[in-house]
């Protein structure tokens, strides 16, 4: 019984700090999204991923309000052009930053349901493997 | 053109991105030296154009020519129009999220600067061609490109005029299936060639290269177009 007891505490003590430390270790920061024109059906966002913990993370994927569906991107330079290609997943990390830049990973924003205007701003959602959710806001801005 | 595999989008653009390729490759080893009788198409009946100063940007003799679209403005337009004009020109297609709105802002501001310097806009005059004709109708095309620029005009091609001026400005432009729920994008190049008053080809601007490298061609290539005047 005191083992049981013991075993449950030292699980406790390993397992809770973990658990409440896990969200603050990813933090979004420099987050936008690129201003278009009304008439334009898609757009990208951008942001910094910080991995703060000790443990290594992974971006799942992401929602932005107004926008039909959001995936993750990655502009390639081939030399003379660029090319597009579909992500699953970003990795972070631990102690390391990911970029989401102009001509490299962005999330793309598919089906604008209403005109991204400069100087507002847009709700996001990132799903992350372990960190779950994180809200953040995102400029609206001219690149 | 094999026409026995299946995505088509791909395959419709392959051939194009090959010679594209051997044809950037050679433009980077062979460049900017005006090749004798290998220059534009188009050369004006009314005389051959003068040669550029020696101090000046070379004329760019592997590519470019004379090409006639239908405009967002109406009807259709050639590049031996703008005889006089200082000719920016882009090609992309309107769903492209990243690259071809950062291109077409660069633009804007290049033009926006040009006239905070007092040039003379009327002789300056930017043009994007779509390469995707089967998304991009000119109404939508005009929408969109008046946000960058009012001074923009946009031209589409069918299928087969966008392929021919594509190959004689060696835009190198495939469509591929990048996962994506937004359907086809494109794999392409991102150059903005500067035109001369003449329709020639004088410079490639990159993505890499500084918006003052714009402004400066512009300007230059204008000057040299008032002293043959």
């Amino acid at each position: 019984m005191k083992r049981i007891r013991m075993f449950l505490f030292f699980l406790l003590a390993v397992l809770l700090p973990g658990t409440v430390l896990a969200a603050p270790d990813i933090r979004v920061v420099d987050g936008w999204v690129r201003a278009m024109p009304p008439v334009a059906k898609n757009s990208a966002g951008y942001l910094v991923i910080e991995n703060h913990g000790e443990h290594d993370d992974v971006l799942l994927g992401a929602s932005v309000d107004g926008a039909r569906l959001t995936e993750l991107h990655e502009m390639v330079s081939t030399g003379a052009t660029m090319a597009m290609r579909r992500r699953q997943d970003v990795a972070v990390a631990a102690g390391s930053s990911v970029v989401l830049a102009p001509g490299g990973l962005h999330l793309m924003l598919i089906g604008l349901q209403r005109p991204l205007v400069a100087g507002e701003q847009r709700e996001a959602v990132l799903r992350f493997r372990d960190a779950g959710e994180q809200r953040v806001i995102l400029d609206v801005r001219a690149p | 053109m094999p026409e026995n595999v299946p995505p088509r989008h791909t395959l419709r653009h392959v051939a194009l991105v090959l010679v594209g390729i051997v044809a950037l490759s050679l433009l980077m080893w062979a460049p900017l030296s005006p090749a004798p009788g290998d220059g534009p198409q188009d050369a004006p009946a009314a005389g051959l154009p003068p040669p550029p100063p020696a101090n000046s940007l070379p004329v760019v003799a592997a590519l470019g020519g004379d090409f006639r679209l239908p405009s967002t403005r109406g009807g259709e337009l050639a590049l031996a129009d703008l005889r006089g004009k200082v000719v920016l020109l882009n090609f992309g297609f309107t769903q492209c999220p990243d690259v071809c709105p950062m291109v077409l802002t660069r633009l804007g501001n290049v033009l926006r600067e040009l006239e905070k310097q007092g040039i003379d806009m009327a002789r300056v005059q930017p043009l994007f061609v779509t390469f995707d004709p089967e998304r991009d109708s000119l109404a939508h095309l005009g929408e969109y490109l008046a946000y960058f620029h009012p001074s923009l005009v946009g031209l589409r091609g069918d299928d087969a005029q966008t392929r021919d001026v594509a190959r004689q400005y060696k835009v190198v432009y495939v469509a591929q299936d990048a996962g994506s729920e937004a359907g086809y994008v494109f794999q392409h190049s991102d150059f903005i060639y500067v035109i001369d008053t003449w329709g020639r080809v004088r410079l490639l601007v990159g993505g890499k290269d500084p918006d003052v490298a714009l402004v400066e061609a512009v300007k230059r290539l204008l000057s040299e177009g008032d002293r043959e005047r």
